[in-house]
């Protein structure tokens, strides 16, 4: 018997509403679980430099940080084809707001202005990984063999993208009903 | 089939199908006539056409480049291809190039699900875009107190520019700078707020994104599972309609539309965003005043008891000297209403005095007619060729606003020139080229005035008696501007401009029916009869307007007149009429042994009230109006009452049977006795 499949998974600025999504194809997990295996998920702990080969990469999250463009360098070199998950990866969406402000404006918000913050100071530890100045789209970075959009995309149409693939077939676009940028 | 048609009759294929049209259609409507449809964007039925977006290219054989249909005449024997491969990915292009030129996040956007852009995103298959972002920081303009501008998702079609022109005649947005740095701006670069902007609505309208919403209803008012009802606009009587838009049977929003008869897709600031506002709590119990004084809460069938009783016993006290009862309603109402109404009051309550809040005024225009005949006023078609306007005791830009928009339009775009007559603060100020203001009282010298500086002219061809003129001589501009506190080159000039003009058009409206002098009316009439101001059908280059929405319907079922200064009761069928009681409308809800008010909202009449009944608002009203012009429309009611409240033929149904009752007990106690 030949070897199924692998699927991985990761998410990088994002809400985890996108893997919800996945999770909301319910019992046809059981299908797809079938046909292919999970290497892993945001869920499953690894460190940089732990994925799996994978067929399938599918990448929740916009680029905001040096941490982000690390991990999505690395599923696209061990991915075969490479699925952008929603519309943070694949247009920016909610982390792409903070395009608005400069970034220091932004951190001392959050580190510093915010109302439940005493004493607050931005972080500035070496281990820590950087913000970018803008939040981009992970196509600026890598190859992405397939946009799924949506916020996030619905069960139904994770379910039918990766299906095909796992089929071993290439869907042509999406079809129009399971559509949708929002 | 008449030779002409034939010759305007063109065939061209479209995508291999042979479509017919008509010679001077564009490529997209005959394609549209067809069902060939084509993806458009800056195109939109009630404007011209831009050709902005180029989404709607198409292959037109025989010719070199791609070519907009929206703006290319159709012309007979055009082989056209409108779907292929090649235009399909021009399309994409100019999608992902108008999805990275901005910051659209549609998760984020109220138009979302309602949005041409994104809904021509799908059709095209857009998954994301290949192009960089521009990432422009764009500060969303929310200035205007009921929509919003935000740039970040103008794609800039100029729709709403060409509407601001075209439909509304304001001319208020337009483009600003070139290239990446374009933009939509409102007069040379305010905020909208700030601008000349008149809060009409229609480029919210017309706005195929989100880059132009509604304050109030930004996230339930798009999307699907929307459904319009055309309403009637109930706060004037040029009978404006609308779409009131629906969403789970709540009211989200009201939108223009060109079905619309008088107005087509043009609303006002009032129809389309004040209407939406309730000021004061609904009322939804019926109330009845307690041996304290105060107005409690009770249930329909007590008040309903006490409000027949009060009926029956005002009208069997006929014989006294006071008047028994006096129905005032609310003329704003659909005319069945109003007609139930009067026949309650006439029937039952067995009384003569019914009218409507405001029909004093038409009680003037009564009066005038009976003192100087009968005439025939001209419809819209006369205000919208005239070459100059004289408004005089009415103020459209407060009152009926469609109309005062027109005439901005007219102001600014045709230069038209506008004179105002009015005693009273009014809008209109701003576009008066002449704005009298006189004394109170004297706008009937300055008409004088008026008629003399014209007689000296030479400009009145109709017969004039020689006594007439005399007396018109004594009022020479320094004695009408010294009596009215005016100057006297207003009114020449207002002459002037009066004689000058081929068709002049004379409107009046409540602010002169006000003064209670069929006098000014009369010499409004003479001095458009006399200057030969006549339509081609014999109407005078005149019209009155009034403030209640069915008026003319009120006028029809002869609604003439109630004097409620000796009333013993007071039954008001004010419904959801913003009215406020004159002074002595006061005194004689004070004096009035019983006041009934059906009412759809709190307001100050009840303060007098003793019984309060529940009201309809006009969202929930179904049935007929008739415009000033005489123009009868039906409407259905769109949205459902509210728990609580009864609709107000039925209450008047449900009186008239207590009333019965009441009559009935009272023979029987009689009959006892
Ligand atoms: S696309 Fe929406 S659901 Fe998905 S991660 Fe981003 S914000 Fe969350
Ligand atoms: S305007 Fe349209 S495309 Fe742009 S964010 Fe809104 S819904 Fe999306
Ligand atoms: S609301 Fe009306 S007047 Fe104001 S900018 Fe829009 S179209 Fe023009
Ligand atoms: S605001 Fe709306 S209508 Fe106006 S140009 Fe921009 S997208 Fe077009
Ligand atoms: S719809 Fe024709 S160019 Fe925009």
């Amino acid at each position: 018997m030949s070897k199924k499949p692998m699927i991985a998974s990761v998410w990088l600025g994002g809400c985890a509403g996108c893997h919800m999504s996945l999770l909301d194809i319910d019992e046809r997990i059981v299908a797809l679980m079938e046909l292919a295996d999970i290497g892993a998920m945001p869920i499953t702990d690894f460190k940089l430099g732990g994925f799996p080969m994978a067929d399938v990469g599918l990448v929740e999250g916009a680029v905001c940080n040096t941490d982000n463009i690390k991990f999505l360098e690395e599923i696209r070199a061990k991915s075969k084809f490479l699925v952008s998950l929603g519309d943070c990866a694949g247009w920016g969406c909610v982390p792409f707001m903070r395009n608005f402000f400069p970034l220091n404006q932004v951190l001392e918000h959050g580190y510093i202005w915010s109302s439940s913050t005493v004493d607050g100071f931005i972080p500035d530890d070496k281990e820590l990984p950087r913000y970018l100045d803008k939040v981009q789209p992970i196509r600026e970075f890598v190859k992405v063999d397939f946009h799924i959009p949506g916020c996030p995309p619905s069960a139904d149409t994770i379910f039918h993208v990766v299906h095909e693939l796992v089929s071993g077939r290439v869907p042509n676009g999406i079809p129009q009903p399971l559509l949708h940028f929002d | 089939m008449p030779a002409d048609v034939k010759t305007d009759t063109i065939t061209l294929t479209i995508d291999g199908k042979a479509c017919q049209g008509a010679k001077g259609q564009t490529i997209l409507e005959v394609a549209k006539a067809n069902g060939v449809d084509i993806p458009t964007l800056c195109h939109h039925p009630w404007l011209t056409n831009h050709g902005a977006c180029r989404m709607c290219v198409v292959e037109v054989e025989g010719q070199r480049r791609l070519v907009t249909s929206c703006a290319a005449p159709a012309e007979d024997g055009q082989v056209v291809v409108a779907h292929n491969e090649k235009l399909s990915l021009m399309r994409q292009m100019t999608l992902e190039l108008l999805f990275a030129e901005r910051n659209h996040i549609c998760p984020f956007c109220p138009s979302s699900g309602a949005c041409e852009l994104q809904e021509r995103g799908y059709e095209e298959g857009i998954t994301h875009t290949r192009y960089q972002y521009l990432f422009p920081v764009l500060e969303p303009d929310c200035s205007n107190a009921f929509f919003v501008q935000d740039h970040n998702r103008c794609i800039l079609c100029g729709r709403c520019v060409r509407a601001c022109q075209e439909v509304v005649g304001q001319g208020t947005l337009n483009f600003g700078s070139r290239g990446t740095k374009q933009m939509v701006i409102a007069d040379l670069g305010v905020p909208i707020g700030e601008s000349s902007c008149i809060s009409c609505g229609t480029c919210v309208d017309v706005c195929p994104t989100g880059a132009l919403f509604d304050k109030r209803a930004p996230y339930f008012g798009k999307g699907g599972g929307l459904v319009r009802k055309m309403v009637v606009c109930p706060d004037d009587d040029m009978g404006c309609s609308m779409n009131a838009v629906l969403k789970s049977g709540i009211l989200a929003r009201c939108e223009g539309t060109d079905e619309a008869k008088v107005n087509g897709p043009l609303l006002s600031r009032r129809s389309r965003y004040e209407i939406l506002n309730e000021a004061t709590p609904r009322i939804t119990t019926p109330k009845v005043r307690n041996e304290f004084g105060a107005l409690v809460d009770t249930d329909w069938d007590t008040a309903l008891a006490a409000a027949a009783k009060a009926l029956y016993e005002g009208a069997a006290n006929c014989h006294c000297n006071q008047q028994a009862v006096v129905g005032l309603v609310s003329g704003r109402l659909p005319k069945e209403t109003l007609a139930s109404f009067q026949q309650f009051i006439t029937g039952p309550c067995d009384s003569a005095d019914v009218d409507t809040l405001f029909g004093r005024q038409r009680q003037v225009k009564r009066a005038a007619k009976d003192l100087f005949g009968d005439v025939t006023e001209c419809g819209y078609d006369a205000i919208h060729d005239a070459d100059m306007v004289l408004l005089v005791g009415f103020d459209p830009c407060r009152t009926h606003q469609v109309l005062g928009t027109w005439l901005a339009g007219k102001r600014f775009n045709e230069q038209c020139p506008i004179v105002s007559i009015n005693a009273r603060q009014s809008e209109v100020t701003q576009l008066a080229t002449v704005d009298i203001k006189p004394r109170r009282g004297c706008e009937h010298e300055v008409l004088l005035g008026l008629l003399c500086q014209l007689n000296e002219q030479g400009k009145l061809r109709g017969h004039v008696e020689q006594s007439q003129k005399d007396r018109w001589k004594a009022y020479n501009p320094d004695r009408v501007a010294a009596e009215a506190h005016i100057e006297a080159k207003d009114i020449k000039k207002a002459a002037k401009l009066y004689a000058k003009a081929k068709n002049p058009v004379v409107l009046y409206g409540p602010e002169l029916g006000a003064l209670r002098n069929p006098n000014l009316i009369g010499l409004l009439w003479d001095l458009v009869r006399l200057s030969g101001h006549v339509t081609a059908d014999g109407a005078l280059r005149a019209r009155g307007f009034e403030t209640e929405a069915n008026a003319a319907a009120a006028e029809q079922l002869g609604l003439i007149g109630a004097d409620p200064s000796t009333a013993s009761v007071i039954y008001m069928l004010t419904g959801d009429d913003p009215f406020e009681p004159t002074a002595q409308l006061v005194e004689d809800l004070r004096q009035a042994g019983t006041v009934i008010l059906q009412a759809s909202h709190e307001c100050s009449v009840m303060a007098h009230a003793d019984i309060v009944l529940p009201s309809l608002k006009w969202s929930e009203r179904a049935g007929t109006w008739v415009n000033v012009m005489g123009l009868e429309q039906t409407f259905e009611a769109c949205t459902i009452l509210p728990a609580g409240v009864r609709g107000d033929e039925e209450v008047l149904a449900a009186l008239a049977e207590g009333m019965a009752k009441a009559a009935a007990e009272a023979a029987e106690t009689a009959e006892q006795a």
